[in-house]
């Protein structure tokens, strides 16, 4: 390349750069002046079952869905239920037969 | 058992039709080549490690850095597969979240490390679906650290890696890439199967 065209090439890389940048900034800043950030609901790392789905708190405190267990397919056609489960620490989507002999 | 290049083939091609998505060579992309330099700019990663080592996908395109249906020592054919079915599940977020999506991948990393734990999801299935073991959810988890997520988001992530894995090693296929890739794969490529998977 030659050494203009190579200038041009940067300036235009950096250019993105800082236009990517001040977006990001001046989108966070709207969204913080505007308080769009939603409170927290939970503790971080947390999990449970919501509405036979299994959820884990987010960093931010917010429910994240894992699995809805109404959604959960297999080759045996069997419904699935969430429940904790001891060994792994979760809840989680298991066979409606697997949470009855745990819990 | 070897996987035949053309079914590899076939299935980006399937994943293509069936989530609207492009795919391109991420080192014949102008654009690629722009966000490298800038990843670098940022100190980020090198300019190499981001055309070479990483699949890209924004909005519906899918920028791969190797040719669809020929391995190299980095992306094997079978992680070919699994690419496409991790990378479709970022384009049907976007196409459910629209500029959403995009502005809080790349604003918030912890919104970043949910959106992927959704793809690892997927990944999961397909790697249980063929050889029947799952990868360690921890461990996977980890990689994460190249996309800027913090120990606390890397740690969530492996909880929620735990719990998926609960499921898929008792046969369960909850996300949508998931259904569709293992359906196409039961149909198209049932031998690839190797294990007591789903």
């Amino acid at each position: 390349m030659i050494g203009a065209q190579k200038m041009k090439y940067r300036y235009k890389v950096r250019a993105y750069a800082v236009a990517i940048l001040g977006i990001v900034c001046f989108g966070s800043l709207i969204a913080a002046v505007l308080g769009c950030e939603p409170d927290p609901e939970c503790t971080a790392e947390t999990t449970q079952c919501s509405d036979n789905a299994a959820e884990i708190c987010d960093a931010d405190g917010l429910w994240l869905e894992i699995a809805d267990c109404d959604e959960t397919e297999s080759a045996d056609g069997l419904p699935w239920t969430c429940c904790f489960v001891p060994d792994a620490g979760v809840h989680a989507c298991l066979p409606a037969d697997d949470c009855e002999v745990i819990e | 058992m070897t996987i035949d290049p053309k079914t590899v083939i076939n299935f980006w091609n399937y994943t293509a039709d069936k989530y609207d998505a492009k795919i391109k060579q991420k080192t014949g992309s102008s654009s690629m080549r722009i966000i490298g330099r800038i990843l670098v700019a940022l100190s980020i990663m090198s300019y190499r490690r981001f055309m070479k080592g990483f699949v890209t996908t924004i909005k519906r395109t899918i920028y791969v850095p190797f040719r669809v249906g020929t391995p190299s020592p980095r992306f094997g054919l079978w992680d070919q597969v699994v690419i496409a079915a991790h990378e479709s599940t970022h384009v049907k977020q976007y196409k459910d979240g629209g500029w959403k999506f995009l502005w809080n991948y790349l604003r918030s990393s912890t919104k970043r490390a949910n959106y992927e734990c959704k793809a690892y999801h997927t990944s999961f299935e397909l790697i249980f679906w063929r050889y029947g073991v799952l990868p360690g959810a921890t461990e996977r988890a980890k990689t994460l650290k190249q996309y800027g997520c913090t120990k606390k988001e890397i740690k969530i992530v492996g909880k929620y890696l735990r719990s998926c894995s609960e499921t898929i090693r008792r046969g369960g296929v909850t996300t949508r890439a998931g259904k569709d890739s293992i359906a196409w794969l039961e149909k198209n490529a049932p031998k690839l199967r190797i294990g007591k998977g789903i």
